[in-house]
């Protein structure tokens, strides 16, 4: 139930009280709850990942927080940020928070982007909603943009459509248009998983010196730990709609507190792994509508033992640490550390 | 490091013909409007060995899936041949290869997809034996939920549909399909891609028991070079219908040879504290480009840092520098490539 404890004296960004969100059930079946109770905080300029595996509620959460969730979703909690709680404010509101204070990058940068306009247009249409400016004016802040993302030749690429760009360069505009209106926070969703892991490196390394540059706090979204671990300070792991761990990014990969962290980590292929023994975590996420009271967690845990099934508190177990697991101060855990880098020539030294 | 081969061939098999020997590939497809030619596979050569798992990486575009339909019999070559356990395809009467093909099956990404959501799935287990023919409905039937057991799972499934079970289980139906065909290849074409970290390990070591049980020979096809490290005896390295590097496992990740291997590899996101993280790491600029239109000399030069002028004019020869390690490029050596060249200042010279 508690937040964590905010040591310095910044105030959250972001602060999610208690939100939970339900989606209501068709005709005569029950209404599923996808998230219970969850809390978390960012704090201005922060980037934190949000990691778990298909169907733990993470990009839910992220919807939710912009308010693009459907009709049938019950929201309940609060989702504060600026002074506005994003769970009750009306669309009048809403449609002055997003672009401004909050913005969000998608998957999948083709089904984005509107095939019919040029990139260009695109980019100013999320402009004008907050800005008016004379046409000259405009078009050049969106050429800024457009090189700030790093798209070569702006002023000749600003008439392209989708279609005449590489997924790369597609998800670049995704980027720009996110961050034409300057926003305190960006919650991109799995922003390079459509992409080639040379062009994911480039992503990458582009959203976190945009976020340092321009103090810009970020919630990624992802189960790619690999990404958390290079982009993010603080990592934040669900599973069954629930947050199970809290922690510096660092302190989760190489000592996690909750046992399907430590799996999560050790399920990971590596270059140094013995060949063909892959490690994985037997069983299957609960289903949402028969979860159990207690860990969720807990049929699958290696560690379970009498006293798992009793209900689990986020609890702090130091000043920036939460973790939902009552054992876990009597555990040692394995992290990622004990597979060493990949190896890589001297040449590139 | 304790990489140890986990295959042996199996003793029934003659494992001195290769299971897949391709020579000479080339695949092209005409673009929609007939003006130009996309050639995903372009004079590519290798074998692969009886229980072996031949793993193929590279990006989109870099024609591994090609290569994978041509393996599995769903795709003729536009030039060279492939010769499948010795006899070239080519020379076969459509009814022979008919009867040929079953033993080089495929198995793909969506597991989901790969399944007919209105068939039971033992309807979908039976169907391929209804095709091969020459057995009773009672003989299939017991052939059916015994591979359904080998796969690991309850013969009571057998009367479900695909959307009452998990995407690790459909994957299991996908590849208990097609064991009662006594396939000598499987082309595994980014077969844990679409299911969930925690559960891919407990697949994928499902393909590793059977390969030790059956004699497989696996094409194991993936975006992920950790996964492909991890599984196979040898790793293929594919850039733009053309192969970069070839070798033993151990050999290409340890000492690769060729500019884009070492940045696949470097490209990889570490899942480690930062202490931990390889601090010397090749970036690559720029995007790939297209397969329509190939840059000439090294496919790769347009990215690689240690591209000269040699690079831009002549394509590289695909040569044996270490024992069993082939690699395409004008600059690396057998000891692997020379120290970065200090490109700064160099700028608009070359």
């Amino acid at each position: 139930m508690s937040t964590a404890a905010v040591i310095d004296a910044t105030a959250p960004l972001l602060d999610v009280r208690n939100l939970s969100i339900s989606f209501q059930g068709r005709r005569g079946q029950p209404s599923s709850n996808i998230i219970h109770d969850l809390n978390f905080s960012i704090k201005p300029g922060e980037r934190v990942g949000l990691v778990g595996e298909s169907g733990c509620g993470k990009s839910v959460t992220g919807l939710s927080l912009m308010r693009l969730l459907p009709g049938t979703a019950k929201i309940g909690g609060q989702v504060l940020l600026q002074d506005i709680d994003m769970a009750k404010a009306n669309s009048k509101q809403i449609r002055r928070m997003r672009g401004k204070s909050i913005a969000m990058i998608f998957q999948e940068p083709m089904s984005a982007l509107d095939p019919v306009f040029t990139i260009g247009s695109q980019i100013s249409e999320a402009l004008r909603l907050h800005e008016r400016l004379p046409r000259a004016e405009e078009r050049e802040r969106v050429i800024e943009a457009l090189a700030e993302v790093g798209i070569p030749a702006p002023s000749q690429r600003i008439d392209d459509y989708p279609h005449q760009l590489s997924g790369g360069m597609r998800q670049r505009v995704m980027i720009a248009i996110a961050l034409i209106n300057r926003p305190q926070l960006i919650i991109a969703d799995e922003p390079t998983t459509a992409l080639d892991v040379t062009i994911q490196a480039q992503i990458m390394e582009l959203l976190t010196r945009l976020s340092e540059e321009r103090g810009m706090a970020m919630l990624f979204i992802t189960h790619d730990l690999g990404v958390v671990a290079e982009t993010c300070q603080r990592m934040i792991t669900m599973y069954a709609g629930q947050i199970i761990e809290d922690a510096p990014v660092d302190e989760a990969l190489a000592q996690p507190a909750h046992p399907y962290t430590s799996g999560l980590l050790r399920s990971l292929p590596h270059f140094n792994h013995e060949r063909g023994n892959f490690a994985y975590i037997a069983g299957r996420v609960p289903s949402p509508f028969m979860m159990p009271d207690g860990c969720r967690f807990a049929a699958r845990c290696p560690h379970r033992i009498e006293g798992c099934d009793a209900p689990q508190a986020l609890r702090d177990i130091a000043p920036d640490r939460r973790v939902r697991c009552w054992r876990s101060e009597d555990l040692r855990l394995n992290g990622a550390v004990d597979t060493a880098p990949a190896p890589m020539p001297e040449v590139i030294s | 490091m304790n990489r140890t081969a986990a295959a042996q061939p199996h003793e029934f098999i003659d494992t001195t013909t290769p299971v897949a020997s391709v020579t000479n590939l080339s695949i092209r497809f005409p673009t929609l409007d007939g003006t130009a030619e996309l050639r995903a596979v372009d004079d590519v050569s290798f074998d692969i060995r009886h229980g072996e798992t031949f793993g193929i990486i590279g990006e989109s575009g870099s024609g591994k899936s090609t290569i994978g339909r041509v393996l599995a019999g769903l795709l003729a070559p536009s030039d060279g041949t492939v010769q499948f356990d010795g006899t070239d395809r080519a020379t076969l009467s459509r009814r022979k290869w008919r009867s040929f093909r079953r033993a080089f099956q495929m198995i793909f990404q969506d597991p989901s997809a790969a399944l007919n959501p209105r068939m039971t799935i033992l309807d979908s287990l039976l169907e391929p034996m209804r095709f091969m023919g020459g057995m009773d409905s009672a003989e299939m039937r017991s052939r059916a939920l015994d591979a359904l057991e080998r796969v690991g799972l309850r013969r009571d499934l057998a009367l479900r549909y695909p959307h009452e079970l998990s995407g690790g289980q459909k994957q299991r139906v996908n590849i208990a399909r097609i064991l009662p065909l006594s396939p000598k290849l499987v082309v595994c074409d980014e077969v844990v891609a679409a299911l969930d970290v925690s559960i891919r390990g407990e697949i994928l070591n499902l393909f590793v028991e059977l390969q030790r049980d059956l004699g497989l020979a696996y094409a194991f096809i993936a975006h992920d070079i950790a996964i492909v490290a991890q599984i196979s005896d040898r790793i293929a390295v594919t850039y733009l219908g053309k192969f970069m590097e070839l070798g033993l496992t151990d050999d290409v990740i340890d000492r690769p040879l060729h500019p884009y291997t070492i940045a696949l590899m470097s490209a990889e996101p570490q899942p480690l504290p930062a202490h931990l993280r390889n601090r010397t790491r090749l970036r690559l600029e720029g995007d790939i480009p297209s397969p329509l239109d190939p840059p000439g000399g090294c496919r790769f030069h347009t990215r690689c840092p240690w591209a000269t002028e040699i690079c831009r004019t002549e394509a590289p020869e695909w040569r044996e520098l270490r024992p069993d390690h082939y690699t395409a490029c004008h600059h690396t050596t057998p000891d692997g490539l020379p120290p970065l060249p200090d490109r700064t200042g160099e700028k608009g010279a070359a």
